[in-house]
């Protein structure tokens, strides 16, 4: 494979042989005209005269073999690695405030992206409601039996619906080669993967059979607990496996990175078996948890309407008399069921990091704007020999993504120790941890943050006119700039949750180095 | 008559040049100006820059060489596509010559 640096090199190679392929042309005129009789030093002044402007034809070839932004960029680029080599300390500290910044902001993004943005691991996964009662025994919506199978039979607004048992009754005892493990088994309705979206990995789904009162027992194992317990070998469905002394069947296995849709653990599936034939009083008693599908052209309000008079009429049988004003129906996403009270927290959340990257963003501004005043001469000389305004704001936007993109790169490194540490930190108080990792989407949110502060912070000294009396040195304040550092950091303190704590230590942290370095 | 006014020209130019004899680009131009007897002269500001193009797009093959000399100079060679675009070119060329003929002449 070409390095990035082979590929320099032979940049660098080729554009030297332009050079020289002009040279040898200039030479060859020259001798031919010394050869026609004309002195040396005549020959070679009409040969560099009948040449033309040799640099612009130099550049005319090297268009025609780079494209013309790129090679902007480059050389750009290298010029502002040159320049913050000049001034190492200054590009340090703003390297390290970007990377705290972004990787505060990656790391935290990290966290609540599978929680408010990324898809549930179902198949049209926004059609997927938790249904049930809401009343004060419980935080979640909750359903009981004899409830669920008049809903179930009655209802209109879904296309199918499913239940399982609550978890904390669900663990049991599995007998793995004469030693007992503690695991959590859960009793689901037989079509609970169906109506999930979700087949086996091996073997087969629960079948209505299986779900009849009395049917012979199965089970269905997670993926893990087949990895761990048997060593991942297809031929244990079939088998019979010891579960709370009861000889049961294995059906098959549940697919790797199967998620419970209200997100407890589940180590074995085996059916409910609601039993309808049951007197009414019983079946009111067992308590369940509740899932849909919505049909494809009904929304959430809509269902609601609809199980509305249902709702009523089962509330009136099942529900105690003195809880019956208290209990409500609630129909809601299952993204909001799974994140419910924590939802306000992830926004807060990003809201502070991205106030955070903004301060980032004013801090690395200032610290250019200084950079910017002690360099208002040398701009001056550039606009003087020709640099085209825009080129010069090109030119410093291309300081500030150097800066950004290594800040970023660092930040990367920040975010991904932040999210080790995070998930030891908060194992269980996290939700989905297991699903938080340095993936793709957060590069490139990473990435993103960079350059999106770059462009920010770049601004301000972009936007700075250079003037000709700049040439004289003359230090005047622009009040542009002041205007600029000035919304920055009223754009930061705006944010919501910047009284936070932890982001007034971040910020004062971060304006700590520029305060040491004098500024 | 500056051979960069009419577009596609040059290319021809110095397609034509290099039909029986690889060359460098000052060969190219001395080739063109003594061969058109003075009317041709190609600028050195687009034939250099043309010489690139062309060879990016596959029509000349160009290589560092020695000159009878003994001067290190790159030469320019046809390739099979370059063959290929100077007959359609030449025939383009002699229609449109032929057309401007006659245009001149009606009157």
């Amino acid at each position: 494979m070409k390095t990035p640096w082979a590929w320099l090199r032979q940049r660098r190679g080729r554009a030297s042989q332009w050079q020289d392929e002009l040279d040898s042309h200039l030479a060859m005129r020259q001798e031919w005209l010394h050869a026609g009789g004309l002195p040396a030093d005549e020959a070679r002044r009409a040969a560099r005269k009948q040449f033309g402007n040799g640099l612009r034809t130099l550049e005319d070839v090297r268009a025609v073999h780079v494209t013309r932004w790129l090679d902007d960029f480059l050389q750009d680029a290298r010029l502002a690695v040159r320049g913050f080599r000049k001034s190492p300390t200054l590009a340090v500290v703003a390297i390290v405030t970007i990377a705290v910044g972004v990787g505060a902001a990656a790391a935290i993004f990290g966290v609540v992206d599978p929680l408010l943005f990324r898809h549930l691991p179902y198949p049209n996964d926004r059609q997927l409601v938790s249904i049930g009662y809401f009343g004060p025994v419980d935080n979640n919506e909750f359903n009981v039996v004899a409830s669920y199978l008049d809903w179930r039979r009655q209802q209109t607004a879904f296309q199918s619906m499913t239940s399982m048992r609550p978890a904390p009754a669900s663990n049991c005892d599995l007998m793995a080669e004469e030693t007992p493990l503690r695991v959590n088994c859960v009793s689901v309705e037989a079509n609970f993967l169906r109506m999930l979206g979700v087949r086996p990995a091996i073997g087969r789904d629960f079948t209505a059979e299986d779900d009849q009162p009395h049917a012979p027992p199965v089970a269905l194992l997670s993926f893990p607990l087949w990895r761990s317990n048997y060593g991942g070998d297809a031929r244990i469905v079939g088998q019979k496996v010891t579960v709370d002394d009861e000889r049961v069947t294995v059906a098959g296995v549940l697919p790797e990175g199967f998620e419970m849709p209200q997100l407890g653990a589940a180590d074995i599936l085996m059916p409910e078996q609601l039993d309808p034939t049951r007197p009414r009083e019983a079946n009111s008693s067992g308590f369940l948890r509740t899932f849909a599908r919505l049909r494809p052209d009904v929304s959430i309000e809509q269902a609601r309407t609809q199980m509305l008079p249902l709702f009523q009429q089962t509330t009136q049988l099942d529900v105690p008399k003195e809880l019956r004003s208290e209990v409500r129906l609630v129909i809601r996403s299952l993204r909001d069921r799974q994140i419910h009270d924590v939802k306000l927290a992830s926004w807060m959340l990003l809201g502070a990091v991205l106030a955070l990257l903004l301060l980032v963003c004013a801090n690395v501004a200032n610290l250019l704007l200084a950079r910017a005043a002690a360099r208002r001469r040398e701009l001056a000389v550039r606009a003087a020999i020709g640099a085209g305004r825009a080129r010069l704001v090109r030119q410093l936007l291309t300081e500030s993504m150097v800066l950004a993109l290594a800040g970023g790169l660092l930040g990367c490194g920040v975010a991904w120790a932040m999210l080790r540490t995070l998930i030891v930190l908060a194992p269980e108080g996290l939700l989905r941890a297991g699903r938080t990792a340095l993936d793709g989407r957060v590069l490139l949110f990473a990435l993103a943050a960079s350059l999106a502060a770059a462009l920010l912070f770049g601004m301000a000294p972009a936007l700075e006119r250079p003037r000709a009396e700049s040439l004289a040195g003359s230090r005047v304040a622009g009040a542009a700039r002041t205007l600029f550092r000035r919304c920055l950091v009223a754009a930061g303190g705006y944010f919501p949750g910047v009284a936070d704590r932890r982001v007034a230590l971040c910020t004062q942290l971060l304006e700590a180095p520029e305060r040491t370095a004098g500024l | 008559m500056r051979t960069d006014r009419l577009q596609g020209a040059l290319e021809m130019l110095i397609l034509k040049s290099l039909e029986h004899k690889d060359n460098h680009g000052f060969g190219i131009t001395l080739h063109v100006q003594t061969v058109s007897e003075g009317l041709l002269r190609v600028e050195e500001g687009s034939l250099y820059p043309a010489l690139h193009r062309m060879e990016k797009e596959k029509l000349i093959a160009g290589d560092w060489r020695t000159t009878e000399n003994g001067r290190r100079a790159r030469f320019y060679a046809l390739t099979a596509s370059g063959r290929k675009r100077l007959a359609e070119s030449e025939n383009n060329w002699t229609s449109v010559a032929k057309g401007v003929r006659k245009l001149l002449r009606f009157a």
